[in-house]
């Protein structure tokens, strides 16, 4: 947050790309809002042009996730499905609780740490 | 004279000059009327950049996008305005401007010529003013943007002065300049206008009168999108028997107040044939994914069975991906409603369950939106937690004061700090 209350969403907000084997890892710190939704979304486009076999977006560092994040998780839901797996890292009430709540959990794999996720797709 | 002739060469160079920079500096200030977005500023703008240095009248007609009916702006007032009906122009003249936006030269060169005013000026107290600055040129320019042309420049130069073809070439670049200023205002301020009047329909402005219970509502949009947010509430039903219905649409603007508005017409729909919350959820739910809306939606449906007097009240409640209602009893004791949901539009076909809760006299059911729980303070997350710790000062107050003392801590919490869209609905029994 600014000083004058404007929501400065890019402070602190890192996305960064790995790959184990074919599985591209896309890790997220900082805040998912509306100001940093479009950097998330093309991040997550960029990976997924690369043809991996899943795709998993890592938020165990993400400190807030609004509306507009869960919402770009369900378009890549549907976007990635027909061609490479999907799941998400989430753990803690900042991530999971709204995940849950909304009920993202039902139709998205939701892991809570980045270890079991890799476990079920690495070599799957 | 040869060194006569040079002389004269050099003083019409420094005027060509001279004339190319007030030329350039005059584009410059079409090009800032832009920045107005407010369409009776942009024409100010325009009429006072035009007089004295192109023409010594101007006047600015646009047909309303409503209506039809042409605005007129400026004359020798440039803050003066009227409307006229459009059939006052017609044929050759102002008329064939708005219709091609096509330059038209008019000179009007003594009395007999009124007509050639009055083909290119539709108001008499304007045609008057003109008429005074003969043997005059009346130059009628189409204010094209993005290739339709959505008004017309009428200028005139007085005194025997006409204007000569790069004067006119001139015009025109200043006429379409002003002409993409004034597109982006008109379509600015329709903007504003569909927003406020979406956002209008969205939240019922009078909560109905409900025999045995009270209803009291708070909306608090953020701050950086105050013309139109995703969240709603609506209280509909007759008798006794009541749907009570509030949500939130992920994110913002013209797209998401519409499906909002979908959203609780769906309701209002599915209610009709089934007021059962589970199945006026499961109702939407198949709606809202079959019309391929690229977002969620979350809400909380209860539907209320009161008695007359309000002794007691009955509540069938689902949730489709929305925290569940607070229930704050009038001895204090503060429950959340033990039922979930998913969030409607994301799946074909959802089966919701419900919960049943009565309320007794003075007993309260608050519904909030993520912008109570999620509001972010120096402790982090306002969360259910401070709300359900919050409320218990507030047992037996009424459904107005609950909500405002919510609303009031919210924002004390934030201090300052942006948040989202904050809608509240309180439902007290008794009377």
């Amino acid at each position: 947050m600014g000083e004058l209350g404007v929501p400065t969403g890019r402070v602190g907000f890192n996305v960064a790309e790995h790959w184990v084997e074919r599985v591209v890892v896309v890790a997220v710190t900082g805040d998912v809002d509306m100001l940093t939704v479009p950097e998330l979304t093309e991040a997550i486009d960029a990976a997924a042009r690369k043809e991996p076999s899943a795709l998993i977006v890592d938020l165990s560092k993400v400190e807030f996730l609004a509306s507009a994040g869960i919402n770009l998780l369900v378009a890549v839901h549907r976007e990635i499905t027909f061609s490479a797996r999907f799941a998400v890292v989430a753990d803690g009430p900042a991530t999971s609780r709204p995940l849950k709540l909304i009920g993202i959990d039902e139709i998205v794999a939701l892991y809570s740490t980045l270890d079991e996720a890799l476990a079920d797709f690495v070599n799957a | 004279m040869f060194f006569g002739d040079g002389a004269a060469a050099m003083a019409d160079e420094t005027r060509q000059l001279a004339l190319a920079e007030a030329r350039a500096q005059m584009i410059e200030e079409a090009l800032s009327l832009s920045g107005s977005l407010n369409v009776r500023r942009t024409v100010l703008g325009l009429i006072t950049l035009l007089r004295p240095r192109l023409a010594d009248w101007a006047t600015l007609v646009m047909p309303d996008s409503v209506t039809g009916a042409l605005l007129l702006f400026g004359g020798r007032e440039a803050r003066f305005s009227t409307v006229v009906a459009r059939n006052t122009v017609a044929g050759p003249g102002l008329d064939r401007v708005l219709r091609t936006g096509r330059t038209e030269l008019r000179v009007a060169a003594d009395v007999l010529s009124a007509d050639e005013l009055s083909t290119m000026i539709p108001h008499p107290a304007l045609r008057a003013e003109a008429a005074e600055l003969r043997p005059a040129a009346v130059l009628g320019l189409g204010l094209t943007a993005r290739g339709s042309t959505l008004g017309a420049l009428v200028i005139i130069r007085g005194g025997g002065r006409t204007f000569d073809d790069g004067e006119i070439a001139f015009a025109e670049r200043i006429a379409g300049r002003a002409a993409m200023a004034l597109a982006s205002a008109r379509m600015y301020e329709e903007r504003s206008l569909i927003a406020s009047q979406l956002q209008h329909r969205l939240r019922p402005l009078v909560l109905p009168d409900v025999d045995g219970v009270r209803l009291a509502a708070r909306y608090r949009p953020a701050a950086e999108h105050l013309d139109i947010g995703g969240d709603f509430y609506d209280v509909h039903g007759s008798g006794h028997d009541w749907l009570v219905s509030l949500g939130d649409v992920a994110g913002k603007g013209v797209e998401a107040a519409v499906l909002t508005d979908r959203t609780r017409q769906s309701i209002r729909t599915a209610a009709y044939f089934d007021r059962a919350p589970a199945t006026v959820l499961a109702a939407l739910n198949t709606v809202l994914h079959d019309a391929g809306a690229d977002r969620f939606v979350t809400v909380v449906c209860a539907r209320m069975h009161t008695v007359p007097g309000g002794s007691h009240a009955e509540f069938e409640l689902a949730v489709a991906g929305h925290p569940a209602p607070i229930i704050l009893r009038a001895n204090g004791f503060v429950e959340q409603v033990d039922v979930s949901g998913m969030a409607v539009g994301l799946r074909p076909h959802v089966l919701y369950k419900s919960a049943t809760v009565l309320l007794n006299r003075g007993d309260t059911m608050l519904m909030f939106t993520d912008g109570v729980d999620e509001a972010r303070g120096d402790d982090g997350f306002y969360g259910v937690e401070r709300l359900t710790a919050f409320l218990p000062d507030y047992a037996g107050a009424s459904p107005e004061v609950i909500c405002e003392a919510v609303e009031q801590n919210v924002v004390e919490y934030l201090d300052g700090r942006s948040h989202d869209d904050i809608a509240l609905l309180a439902v007290t029994c008794g009377t």
